[in-house]
């Protein structure tokens, strides 16, 4: 029975399939009637191909009105017929999309059965007309429970102006859900039928009384939209009294600002006067959007009569208004004694003013409270005009201290002030080393390529330590944001040759982070000549190199070199080279880590090695590393390693991973290594898993 | 262990002093702000009380974040899925050190609550604009997670309630409180790629599965109220928790729920947040068979009365992310970075005369500081209502496009199809009843 339930259903799916590929809204008739037949026996849980089918048709119909009544028609006898209930729910919703007047009878009927009553509106309640409206008013008084509750919302949501008289029966009634509904419903409606019989309710209920309350709000942004202004204000001001809820005081608030506009600004003062008042914070973000040409001054004038609080919550909005009528308001706010005053002052100065008012946000940078240092900087690095950055470059030279010397150095680099670098590098060389390290790193953050020679010339002319180690930071940001490093490359071997050999030393290591082909035969030179910090920094950058490029180089001097430093230096660049090529000469990877591996004396760098040859997805890895096995020190990474190869090559390398893990599981001590390799083990495939001799 | 907190019944939520009272006395009780200082509205040292509403994986997710934030207090949990609501009583209680946290089966008992300043709404699409509306109705200041709402008409409403009580709404639309998605933006609005002619978006794609048969409900899982307003259709696993975005009567598939923030950043770089497209044409290929119904793969073009064009597509015609093409370049932006034609775009600083869009702290944890900063301050948070309403009208226009197989036309100033009753009729959905929006 079940195989043959089976079989229907799969004959059922190819025949709806079928149909599907022919569907259209003027498909022939008997073809039609097969289909709907065949879903008028669905149910949930089966293929609803056949449902999607009609769909198809009925989201197609539009461009074919003729057409499209057909369907309805079939639609709705499916829905008069014996069909299941869900074929009917499916057919609803189809009715939703092309139902009219013709169908309203049909899902009528339903609107009072419980299994059909949501899904027949969820159609009804979207077709147009007044046919569908009289059906939900005849379908009322015969509904009970939900199925009455949603006629109630279908009402509200059609907006039908003929329900208002039997829906205001409904408002007394002793059923306090039908109550809500119907108060959401005319809430919808609107209109001033509807007002007034909301007010008149609203002295005698009780219950619902909050959602008279919440249903009078939309009606009187109805009456505002519709040039009903006292109407509109008479709800509002009945709701702004204090004994109402905060957020309904909120609303009408809200609503009487926009009758009044500019004119309500004494109702916001009068709420900001009160400390204790709820809606204090909302009157003063009201201030932001306050509409009329006199606003901000208005405003202004009544600022100083407030307490402190409200004064902080005001200058905020001030600068928010975008005004400069605020702008002696907020000048005199920035010396307040109360921290949260001044700090308001400064960001709305920082709004507001310009290029006058650098030189008091400067006299703030260096302030004892955090808040209002943070403030004014801010406030620097957001001034608007063309001649800010000009008016701060005066500041820094016309102030003598450095803390605020290197706060509005800092500014100009926030505001990217390009156009300041020339006076910066002048700055740079007659300041003392605080402010000259503040100027250098402002100056790699503003430099240009057309600057790098003025930035070279900083590092060959600083006068200490601290200085050229700014000036050569400077220099290594702006190579890094330059796309063109042979270009960089060029201008610091311009500016090498002339150098001192302390800065030729800073020149090789930027070199060294430049990267540029161009670069190598000079540091080749340094590191071969007679100056021992100059072949020091030549190595450093050899080895920091970015790119493989110098990798001989470095196994070379790993090999002969002296020096142990220099000797654990260029091992270690070349083993971090080899990793470089992993991924487009593996091979090539592979032959340098053996050649670490075998030379490198330290245990250190062998185990960079492990670390790095464990990303080489190949047997022959396995097999590099396995010497080191023996070594008691490296058995550890050496684990790690095999487990990640084996882990990586274990699909197409399964005898190799399975000898590799074999042997972890025998030398290891680390449970989790162990239990990892068991994994994998168990999913080799069963010839590889037992250990090979 | 006896628990001090306690399972709410269903019971008339209209008589709402009444539930006030009770949940005060049944519930744990913390001083509300409304209770000190200045009442009604929180002062910015104070701590803000917030009720989580819907405790699935965005719900956990929020609920964690703001567990971290030390001037925000949870004091109360809901979800129609017992073991979800008990999993998150036992983190905030765990957190807190104390049994101080209710627990509810009925938002609208939580909503209730007068000592409870914020809500965290993390509910399916469909149960989005209910709980919203009542929220701001009852004075909570609400972060609601995207996408905003499940149909046009129902994301107005919720627009409108939001504004009507100063309801201060923050949308977790979090890639706006992302510094390089803001700087993508900022490159874009100040012209660094010239003038913008087109903008690509870039989706997930959806999926398939078979037919499912329905299964009893399980224990402890309110079911009935789980689908609320949607049409009744009987429980399977695969229709509800997670899943459900899949289905179009609960949500609008990938490109609702990845649209809403994508679509979201490319308005933000477009500078059509407040607006929308003016036409909208495409095609999706929705299931014909099986439980899932959303779009897998889609792609529509959306034009604006700017003359700008948004094409919106699943990953396999556009690259995950945004990309905003300009007469001199282009600026590509998703979750794993930002990439620019020229690169050097990449390093460009955006000066103080220039557009400098709204800043707020990094990503996800960042944004729900600035919901608590700006409901502190009253000031407006990364992501309004009034945008997320916009971003997600472009993702239901596309919807709509594509379900009718045609180019439809649209006002949007005024919300309205032009001349298209049949798409007029998928503004919005009947609700199951009792509930309505």
């Amino acid at each position: 029975m079940k195989r043959f339930l089976c079989l229907t259903a799969r004959l059922w799916i190819i025949t709806a399939v079928a149909n599907l590929a022919a569907a259209s809204p003027d498909l022939d008739p008997a073809r039609w009637d097969a289909l709907l037949k065949q879903i008028a026996a669905y149910q949930i849980g089966q293929s609803r191909t056949g449902l999607a089918a009609v769909a198809a048709c009925v989201r197609a119909a539009h461009a074919a009105p003729t057409a499209r009544q057909a369907l309805e028609k079939r639609l709705i006898a499916l829905l008069d017929s014996k069909a299941s209930l869900e074929c009917k729910r499916f057919v609803c919703r189809q009715l939703n999309l092309i139902g009219s007047a013709q169908a309203v009878p049909v899902l009528a009927a339903q609107l009072c059965n419980p299994d059909l009553a949501d899904i027949a509106r969820y159609a009804l309640e979207i077709i147009p007309g007044q046919e569908a409206d009289a059906a939900f008013l005849d379908a009322l008084p015969n509904a009970a429970g939900l199925c009455k509750i949603g006629i109630i919302n279908s009402l509200g949501n059609r907006r039908v102006a003929r329900s208002i008289e039997p829906l205001a029966h409904l408002l007394v009634g002793p059923d306090n859900s039908m109550a809500a509904a119907a108060v959401t419903a005319l809430e919808k409606i609107r209109g001033p039928a509807v007002v007034d019989l909301f007010q008149d309710h609203l002295s005698k209920a009780t219950a619902s009384r909050q959602l008279l309350i919440d249903a009078l709000l939309p009606c009187a942004e109805d009456c505002l939209a519709r040039g009903e202004l006292d109407r509109a204000r008479q709800i509002y001001q009945q709701f702004y009294l204090p004994e109402f809820p905060v957020p309904v005081r909120a609303a009408a608030l809200r609503g009487l600002l926009a009758i009044e506009r500019a004119d309500g600004l004494w109702r916001l003062f009068e709420i900001l006067d009160n400390r204790n008042d709820p809606l204090r914070s909302i009157a003063a973000d009201h201030l932001r959007h306050l509409p009329g040409p006199g606003a901000t001054q208005a405003i202004v004038n009544q600022w100083p009569k407030l307490e402190v609080n409200a004064q902080a919550l005001v200058l905020a909005a001030l600068g928010d208004r975008g005004d400069t009528a605020a702008l002696p308001t907020a000048i005199a706010a920035v010396n307040a004694p109360d921290p949260a005053v001044a700090v308001a002052a400064l960001k709305s100065l920082g709004q507001l003013g310009g290029a006058d008012h650098v030189p008091l946000l400067a006299n703030y940078v260096t302030h004892s409270d955090m808040k209002r240092r943070a403030a004014a900087q801010a406030a620097l690095n957001h001034l608007r005009g063309v001649t800010v950055n000009r008016a701060i470059l005066n500041c820094v030279n016309g102030r003598r201290d450095q803390p605020t010397q290197i706060a509005l150095i800092n500014s100009l680099s926030a505001r990217k002030a390009v156009a300041a670098f020339p006076d910066l590098i002048q700055l740079a060389a007659h300041s003392p080393p605080q402010v000259q390290s503040c100027v250098s790193k402002a100056l790699g953050n503003l430099a240009e390529e057309r600057h790098l020679p003025a930035l070279i010339d900083l590092l060959a002319r600083s006068s200490s330590q601290t200085a050229a180690q700014s000036a050569e930071d400077a220099l290594v940001n702006l190579c890094n944001r330059l796309d063109d490093k042979d270009k960089c490359a060029a201008a610091i071997l311009a500016g090498y040759g002339p150098a001192p050999a302390p800065i030729r030393c800073a020149l090789l290591r930027v070199l060294g982070q430049v990267g540029s082909p161009q670069a190598l035969p000079t540091l080749r030179d340094a590191r071969k000549g007679n100056d021992p910090q100059i072949q020091d920094a030549a190595i450093r950058a050899l080895a920091d190199w970015p790119d493989p490029e110098p990798s001989n180089e470095l196994l070379s001097i790993a090999k002969d070199t002296p020096q142990s430093t220099h000797r654990v230096l260029a091992w270690r660049g070349f083993i971090r080279m080899a990793g470089m090529r992993i991924q487009q000469s593996p091979l090539v990877a592979l032959k340098m880590y053996q050649q670490a591996l075998d030379l490198t004396p330290r245990l250190e760098e062998k185990k960079m090695v492990l670390s790095g040859v464990a990303n080489l997805a190949r047997p022959e890895s396995l097999k590099l590393i396995e010497p080191c096995w023996k070594h008691p020190d490296l058995v550890p990474e050496t684990a790690v390693a095999a487990l990640k190869i084996a882990a990586a090559i274990a699909s197409r390398h399964p005898e190799a991973a399975s000898k590799a893990l074999h042997r972890l599981m025998e030398v290891s001590d680390d449970n989790k290594l162990q239990h990892q390799a068991d994994q994998i083990l168990k999913k080799l495939p069963p010839t590889a898993r037992k250990p090979l001799n | 262990m006896k628990s001090n907190s306690k399972v709410y019944s269903r019971r008339a939520w209209l008589k709402r002093t009444a539930a006030g009272l009770s949940a005060a006395i049944t519930a744990p009780m913390l001083i509300p702000e409304a209770a000190r200082g200045q009442a009604g509205r929180p002062s910015p040292s104070n701590c803000l009380t917030m009720g989580m509403i819907g405790l699935g994986s965005m719900g956990m997710r929020n609920l964690l974040g703001f567990l971290q934030e030390k001037d925000c207090r949870i004091t109360a949990v809901c979800d129609v899925d017992a073991s979800r609501r008990q999993e998150a009583l036992k983190a905030v209680n765990q957190c807190y050190g104390d049994p101080g946290c209710a627990q509810y089966n009925d938002f609208r008992e939580l909503i209730d609550r007068p000592d409870i300043d914020l809500l965290c709404l993390c509910l399916p699409d469909h149960w989005h604009s209910i709980p919203a509306i009542m929220g701001a109705r009852a004075g909570k200041d609400i972060y609601g997670e995207k996408p905003l709402a499940l149909t046009i008409v129902e994301g107005r409403a919720m627009v409108e309630a939001v504004k009507r009580y100063s309801c201060l709404w923050q949308t977790g639309s979090w890639q706006r409180s992302t510094a390089h998605f803001r700087f993508a933006c900022e490159l874009v609005r100040n012209q660094r790629i010239g003038k913008l002619q087109q903008i690509e978006v870039g989706l997930g794609t959806g999926s398939r599965i078979p037919p499912q048969a329905a299964m009893p409900i399980p224990p402890g899982f309110d079911y009935d109220r789980w689908l609320g307003p949607a049409p009744w259709a009987p429980y399977t696993e695969k229709r509800c928790h997670w899943n459900f975005r899949w289905i179009l009567d609960y949500s609008g598939g990938q490109l609702t729920d990845c649209g809403a923030h994508d679509i979201d950043i490319a308005h933000w770089g477009m500078d059509t947040e407040n607006t929308g497209p003016i036409q909208v044409e495409g095609t999706g290929d929705y299931p014909d068979d099986g439980l899932w119904n959303a779009a897998v793969t889609y792609r529509f073009e959306c034009r604006y009365d700017n003359g700008l064009t948004m094409r919106v597509g699943s990953d396999n015609f556009f690259a995950t992310g945004i990309r905003f093409i300009g007469e001199k370049g282009w600026v590509y932006v998703n979750r794993a970075g930002l990439d620019t034609h020229p690169k050097c775009l990449l390093k460009e600083q955006v000066g103080p005369e220039e557009i400098h869009l709204y800043y707020s702290p990094p990503d996800r944890q960042g944004h729900r500081r600035n919901f608590l900063d700006c409901v502190k301050n009253r000031t407006p948070p990364a992501s309004t209502i009034e945008v997320a309403h916009r971003s997600i009208t472009v993702a239901h226009l596309g919807n709509i496009a594509m379900q009718l197989g045609r180019k439809i036309r649209w006002n949007p100033q005024a919300e309205q199809f032009i001349d298209d009753p049949t798409a007029s009729r998928m503004l919005y959905r009947p609700q199951r009843s009792p509930w309505v929006f």
